[in-house]
């Protein structure tokens, strides 16, 4: 039997500066990884360790997979330092992903916030391919500053696309910024969606799952329309070491992505 | 937690989770319990928690309840 903790030997074939604290690691593996959008990988930094990142590239091109990362801890700012042509291991993908089945015939509202957008735009990429089964396609998307927006650069190439919709806000106000102000749930005030006939989709910090997931059931979502991306820091990624439990759930397993009616009301969901 | 999120800031959060993990979730997930009764967190608790009595605890609260 193949050993799921082994590493599968990777190199970083390019490095993307998103903003000034995220970066995008295009890695070529050795073998192709296959993987569903929003099923998440354990990248390896040699010396290092490894933590959990979802691809932000699209799963029909699993030769090649972005990870985005954000510079926040001992391994994110080790995998900031690494460069063209370094070696790292990747294995995955783990998890269930998102719901693509159920997202057939659907008004899919998606919500990001950060660099929540990563994950996100893995199943962008999904459903972009795949516009004539969707009714629609609205993405809302949050950041702090107009430099923290992540993938800045593609959204004219988003807003292009059939059915598809993109509205974007920061935090507070900035001189470099002409749009809109406040944060991502004032984008959910005024809905012109089908709520009936949609799922919402959301990942990003978990403070702000929390307000949007309660904020999505205040405009009129059940708890089964709405999915999170509980991204926390999965450990072996196949079940076993119960690092990533949510009450009974592994996220690991069960998630990423995980129903908001299965977890709302566990206790300390969002700390 | 990236982004200085945690998972189970409170005690409380800390204390269910281990004691639902062993018994409760355990059984759920693999179909057994998860604690072999070796005793070892009893000797090594510096807190002086007893998994036997918060166990005891819960049996009898149980019991109240039913």
């Amino acid at each position: 039997m193949e050993n799921p903790y082994y590493p599968i030997k990777s190199v970083i074939k390019d490095v993307i500066e998103e903003t000034p604290t995220i970066k995008t690691l295009v890695i070529k593996p050795e073998k192709p990884m296959p993987f569903k959008a929003g099923q998440f990988m354990q990248l390896t930094v040699p010396g290092i360790g490894e933590a959990p990142f979802t691809p932000s590239s699209s799963s029909s091109r699993p030769e090649l997979i972005d990870i985005t990362i954000l510079k926040t801890g001992r391994l994110t700012n080790y995998s900031h330092e690494v460069k063209k042509g370094d070696t790292v291991g990747l294995r995955g993908g783990f998890g269930e992903g998102y719901p693509l089945k159920e997202l057939e015939g659907k008004e899919v509202l998606v919500v990001g916030g950060g660099v929540g957008l990563a994950p996100l735009r893995a199943l962008l990429y999904y459903l972009f391919d795949n516009t004539d089964k969707l009714k629609r396609i609205s993405i809302k998307y949050g950041a702090r500053t107009p430099e923290e927006l992540c993938y800045r650069r593609e959204y004219d190439e988003w807003r292009k696309i059939d059915k598809t919709d993109l509205t974007v806000t920061i935090d507070k106000e900035h001189p470099d910024w002409d749009g809109r102000v406040g944060l991502v749930t004032t984008l959910l005030d005024d809905l012109d969606i089908n709520l009936g006939n949609s799922i919402a989709v959301s990942c990003g910090p978990e403070i702000m799952l929390k307000f949007v997931s309660s904020k999505l059931e205040s405009v009129g979502y059940k708890p089964e329309q709405i999915y999170l991306s509980m991204n926390r820091r999965m450990s072996c990624g196949i079940g076993k070491c119960g690092r990533c439990n949510i009450g009974s759930y592994l996220l690991c397993v069960d998630g990423p992505d995980m129903n908001y009616a299965k977890v709302k009301d566990i206790p300390g969901l969002f700390g | 937690m990236a982004g200085g999120g945690n998972a189970r800031p409170l005690m409380e959060n800390r204390f269910t989770n281990r004691f639902m993990c062993k018994f409760n979730w355990g059984v759920k997930i693999f179909g057994e319990v998860a604690c072999k009764g070796c005793g070892r967190c009893i000797d090594a608790c510096m807190g002086n928690i007893d998994i036997r009595a918060v166990m005891k605890g819960v049996a009898k609260d149980v019991q109240l309840v039913k």
